[in-house]
């Protein structure tokens, strides 16, 4: 009893909590489109990693400006030999990692030599191609030798793959970053947030806010209306571009438009014929207008690009004029190449937005010259075996997000099948220029001959858009690595306090009723082995375990022969083929399909799901984070249908053959009939745009309190409840008439009793068995049937975790999402079953 | 059967057969040419050279949820045909022979039942690739034991009957009898699930499209619709619009018949 007071008081105080008003701004909250898998740069390509970590948490030994130019970070200055094949960099002295370790060059050593080694997965390897080793002179000095001089050096050092790492924390870093940055990792919340906390003793200028929290909001709508509402006081990289020009007209709303390393391009595969003819090719770019992609697919908010090169980076040369937007001149090129009738092509498309709508256009283009594209839309594990592995492919747009990454026009097997032998020999130009005019001079010549040769159509540089609060200063939003540096941030009109908010960090109360479905389960089986004998349970309990295991070894199967390997995701579009084995073996994924079944199917029966490739962490925990938004948000739609439902049925009941009666079954069709997803895209557009009830998207969590955890899955499950309700009602309805026609129904009227009393007392206690018998169904419809309206509401449940592990391969988290949703789904029938079989004693013996 | 007698089966047909003229009509004509953009036009509202206004491209959204009917209406029929062309013998075998091969056809019912077809449809996709080609396929195979279960239910009722056992009598196989005689009597049950799995596969794949694994460019299609129009919802809201009631429309076209038909083969629900 007293345990239980306890439990009751801290919701209360959770909820009180929540309720006071905001305290002093001693937090920057930066959102994000994209959650970090891990939180290791050094361990996967994906970009969202840096943008968390970088500058923040770790540090590298140099850092890059906006314009690639190199300055001293960790490394407090350096020495370059004469023939550019020795740099010794000295450290900074009484620099603290994070775990109170000092930084000396040991640690430098070893980083290096963790990212150099053969069974190195690091995605940047081949910018170190030139290091021939790594010593340390003494504690504050580390010599780099060079096979050949590499004036790209410098700038790879800055890399986020090459922040340095203190050899005790490394091997953990993918959860528990340990870096010498001026922020350290407080909590992460997988699927909501990272949350951040100044450290002590950090060498350079502290931190000017105590912390800093990244909230990763997927979906564009959900954006806008976090930046709207003040949820988000930055949003560095903002999804949606259609709404720049409303935020702008908000004076509470800062846009800047930066600038990022990544070139949007029509990737072309040189190899294949017709575009092996560098005369297709100049047709494709003179028959682009660049005006008009930038135009319809980033609103107007973009450069355009000649060039395999961002316009900020040190060196660049203005190409855009060397193909001008000519239609004649295109279709005379591709009659001189012999297509005077043009040709079709196929243009594989991958999902983000500036790929779709810039590929659209650019087909539309094409088609003017007689190039008639079939546009074909690729998921990103296809595009990745497709496209970028197997080169299946004739034409494709994408962006290349790596700074400085033209070296992979000199890469051989690379996917765009250009091989230029005159090209190889510019980029060893410009590796061996140590002197900055030398190197400036090579890098102009590397973007013309890429022009020239039109290997691409180059379409524009992205920017970033980066939406903020108008009171805060000192963001870094252009940076040569996409990252978002927050140390100097601070908000103009508040005294930023050091007083370090209430951290609600209690898992109790959620924990506390956990135990509450096992108890429920408990009773219920006591109560059936009672009502209809355990001799029936246990048939129907072997049929359970038969249907769940055959349907879990078909997931098992199913999905070992996804094409896409998870491998190619982690390791990027920079990784060498070395790295791709090494990644192979640390996955399990070369041994035999069999070996792999039988160690799946124990594990399994033993609870372990097995390890999230991307995440790293055990799928086990990855469910159970997810499950505690699907299964409230199921029990909350079905808890709404039944409210809505049960006077739904009783009026269309009590009302048949009237008007009123015929109006509400009509509603009740209606209601049937309506999309669950578009209800919800109406109720943003209602309860979140218009009138601002409701927030657009995201997940408050449990842990800030009972009431805004429900307020956030409220629209969602509303949006699930209302045709859930409109079938119930019906069912209500028509078993309530079935009801009205028995004998006893007539009896009860005879007795003088009113038609009203008569429905409620009588007849629905009567109708309710064959409602409730839907309700269970629909709790597994509607568990399984969130997985779109998740999507809708950005909400972190077990649907978007699906859908997100397909997307990245991450086989073994679809593994286990469908495996326990298909358990859900095959145990809620069994409960139905069953509890039929308590309520309706004539069907115990129909035993299967 | 007039109007008045079965209203739902009467309101049903009109919204399906005004579906279907527009899904044909749309193979010969749509207002504007949804394949040259005018990106200078975009984001119009409605206005009487565009009803339903344009898109983020400068297409006419009449045009475009014009073409959407084909592949509403192709898709959900496929699959229906799938469900129908296996479920409906694997039913009536069930019913014929009973024991083991009913209890293994039931069996097997249950498992695919395990499956939430819209779950199987993002395994299908992940493993060959988004496209209305597998939708159809995921749609379809959720349909089969639908049908399944349906035809063995209705037939078993027919087995039960004298006539069966006349035509025993008189010689005849069981898969003659399967054919000749329970199938067409089972017909009316099976047709009225029919246009209930027709609906249930037009927001399958209105759903599907929507989360980007269902019919890709050129094609058109109402759930993909929504998906485009979702991200602009603050700066064209028209666009949420008209996708979501084309959709209302066919999926309450089918209901309605399915409900009518029920309702014409069932003695018990006439009014």
């Amino acid at each position: 009893m007293a345990l239980w007071c306890k439990h009751v008081l801290l919701l209360l105080a959770l909820v009180l909590l929540c309720a006071a008003p905001a305290m002093a701004k001693d937090t920057i909250t930066v959102g994000l489109q994209l959650e970090p898998p891990i939180l290791d740069p050094s361990r996967s390509a994906d970009s969202a990693i840096g943008e968390v970590v970088y500058a923040n948490v770790f540090e590298a030994l140099t850092r890059a400006g906006r314009d690639g130019s190199v300055r001293p970070w960790l490394a407090a200055s350096w020495d370059v030999s004469r023939d550019g094949l020795v740099y010794v960099f000295r450290l900074r002295p009484h620099v603290r990692f994070h775990n109170g370790h000092t930084l000396s060059a040991a640690d430098v050593k070893f980083t290096l030599d963790r990212a150099l080694a053969p069974n190195s997965i690091n995605p940047q390897k081949p910018w170190l191609q030139a290091v021939a080793g790594v010593d340390v002179i003494d504690p504050l000095a580390v010599r780099i030798r060079l096979k050949a001089p590499d004036s790209g050096l410098l700038f790879a050092l800055s890399l986020p793959a090459f922040v340095i790492f203190e050899p005790s924390s490394a091997a953990a870093a993918r959860q528990h970053p340990v870096g010498t940055g001026p922020y350290r990792l407080d909590v992460w919340k997988r699927g909501e947030a990272i949350h951040l906390v100044r450290t002590r003793d950090y060498w350079g200028r502290e931190a000017r806010l105590p912390h800093a929290v990244f909230r990763f909001i997927p979906d564009s709508t959900a954006a806008y209306a976090a930046v709207k509402s003040g949820d988000v006081d930055v949003f560095p990289d903002f999804p949606a571009p259609e709404s720049i020009a409303q935020i702008r007209l908000d004076p509470r709303l800062k846009v800047t438009i930066g600038t990022t390393e990544g070139q949007v391009i029509l990737a072309i595969n040189n190899k294949k014929p017709p575009f092996d003819n560098i005369l297709v090719r100049r047709a494709i770019a003179h028959a682009i207008d660049r005006n008009a992609v930038i135009n319809g697919a980033f609103y107007g908010l973009g450069t355009p690009i000649g060039s395999h090169y961002a316009p900020q980076d040190e060196g660049y040369v203005d190409l855009t004029g060397l193909y001008p937007h000519d239609i004649a001149k295109a279709k005379a090129l591709l009659a001189q190449a012999g297509y005077a009738n043009g040709f079709t092509a196929t243009l594989k498309l991958p999902p983000p937005m500036y790929a779709r709508r810039s590929g659209e256009i650019v087909a539309a283009q094409l088609a003017a010259i007689g190039i008639k594209l079939e546009i074909q839309n690729v998921e990103w594990a296809q595009w990745l075996s497709q496209v970028f592995q197997n080169h299946a492919y004739d034409l494709t747009v994408i962006n290349h997000i790596e700074p400085m990454d033209f070296d992979i026009y000199g890469r051989d097997g690379y996917y765009f099948g250009y091989d230029s032998p005159r090209f190889k020999a510019l980029l060893a130009d410009w590796r061996s220029a140590t002197d900055p005019d030398r190197r400036v001079a090579a890098l102009q010549a590397i973007q013309r001959k890429i022009a020239e040769d039109s290997v691409n159509g180059f379409l524009f540089e992205l920017p970033r858009l980066v939406v903020s609060n108008a009171r805060i200063g000192g963001f870094q939003a252009n940076a040569a690595v996409p990252s978002n540096e927050v140390s100097g941030t601070f908000f103009l009109d508040a005294t930023a306090g050091g007083a370090s908010p209430a951290v609600v960090g209690s898992h109790s109360a959620p924990n506390a009723w956990r135990y509450l479905p096992l108890a429920a389960l408990a009773v219920f089986l006591a109560f059936a082995v009672r009502t209809v004998g355990i001799g029936y349970l246990a048939g129907r309990s072997a049929s359970l375990i038969a249907t769940l295991l055959i349907a879990g070894s078909a997931v098992f199967f199913i999905i070992s022969l996804l094409p896409g390997d998870p491998a190619s995701f982690m390791a990027g579009l920079n990784a060498a083929p070395e790295t791709l084995a090494a990644l192979h073996r640390q996955l399990g994924l070369d041994q035999p399909l069999l070996a792999r079944y039988g160690h799946w199917l124990t594990r399994v029966l033993r609870g372990d799901f097995g390890v999230s490739y991307t995440y790293q962490v055990p799928v086990a925990q990855l469910i159970a984070d997810r499950i505690v938004v699907s299964l409230p948000l199921a029990l909350y739609a079905v808890i709404l249908a039944a409210v809505l439902a049960i006077p739904l049925g009783l009026f269309t009941a009590a009302w048949r053959g009237r008007k009123r009666g015929a109006v509400l079954s009509a509603l009740t069709q209606v209601g049937i009939a309506i999309p669950d997803f578009w209800l919800a895209i109406l109720f943003v557009l209602l309860f979140s745009m218009v009138l601002r009830w409701f927030s657009a998207g995201g997940f408050a969590g449990w842990d800030g309190g009972f009431w805004p955890a429900v307020h956030s899955l409220t629209l969602p499950a509303l949006a699930l409840a209302i045709p859930q309700a409109a079938i119930l009602g019906r069912v209500l309805s028509r078993s309530l008439a079935d009801v009205i026609g028995a004998d006893f129904i007539r009896t009860a009227r005879a007795k003088g009793l009113s038609p009203a009393a008569t429905l409620w007392r009588h007849a629905f206690p009567n109708a309710i068995i064959p409602v409730i018998t839907v309700l269970g169904l629909q709790f597994s419809f509607l568990l399984t049937g969130a997985i779109i309206i998740e999507n809708v509401f950005a909400l972190p449940g077990l649907g978007r975790l699906l859908s997100q592990a397909v997307e990245q391969r991450d086989l073994i988290v679809v593994q286990g999402v469908v495996v326990l949703l298909v358990a859900v789904v095959v145990f809620v029938s069994f409960v139905v079953d069953v509890a039929y079989a308590i309520a309706d004693p004539r069907l115990r013996g129909r035993r299967q | 059967m007039s109007a008045r007698a079965n209203p739902a089966l009467v309101a049903g047909a009109g919204l399906v057969g005004l579906l279907v003229s527009i899904a044909l009509l749309s193979t010969v004509w749509t207002p504007y040419d949804t394949a040259s953009l005018d990106v200078a036009a975009k984001l119009q509202g409605p206005s009487w050279a565009h009803p339903f206004g344009t898109d983020q491209l400068g297409r006419d959204v009449v045009s475009v949820v014009m073409l959407g009917a084909r592949a509403s209406l192709g898709v959900a029929l496929s699959a229906v045909i799938l469900g129908l062309g296996l479920g409906v013998p694997l039913g009536l075998l069930a019913a014929a022979r009973g024991g083991v091969i009913d209890q293994i056809v039931m069996r097997l019912s249950d498992v695919v039942f395990a499956f939430p077809a819209v779950m199987t449809a993002i395994l299908i996709m992940a493993v060959s690739g988004p496209g209305a080609g597998n939708v159809i396929l995921a749609v379809g195979i959720f349909n089969i034991p639908v049908f399944a279960k349906v035809t063995r239910g209705a037939a078993l009722v027919q087995w039960r009957l004298a006539y069966i056992a006349a035509a025993r009598v008189a010689g005849k196989n069981t898969l003659a009898i399967s054919f000749e005689h329970i199938l067409p009597n089972a017909a009316g049950t099976i047709i009225a699930q029919a246009a209930v799995q027709f609906s249930m596969g037009i927001i399958a794949e209105a759903g599907l499209s929507y989360i980007g694994l269902g019919v890709q460019p050129p094609d058109q299609s109402w759930g993909r619709l929504l998906n485009e129009a979702q991200t602009l919802i603050a700066a064209a809201p028209h666009l949420v619009v008209f996708p979501g009631l084309a959709i209302l429309v066919a999926v309450l076209g089918f209901n309605l018949v399915g409900e009518g038909l029920h309702a014409a083969f069932d003695p018990r629900r006439r009014p």
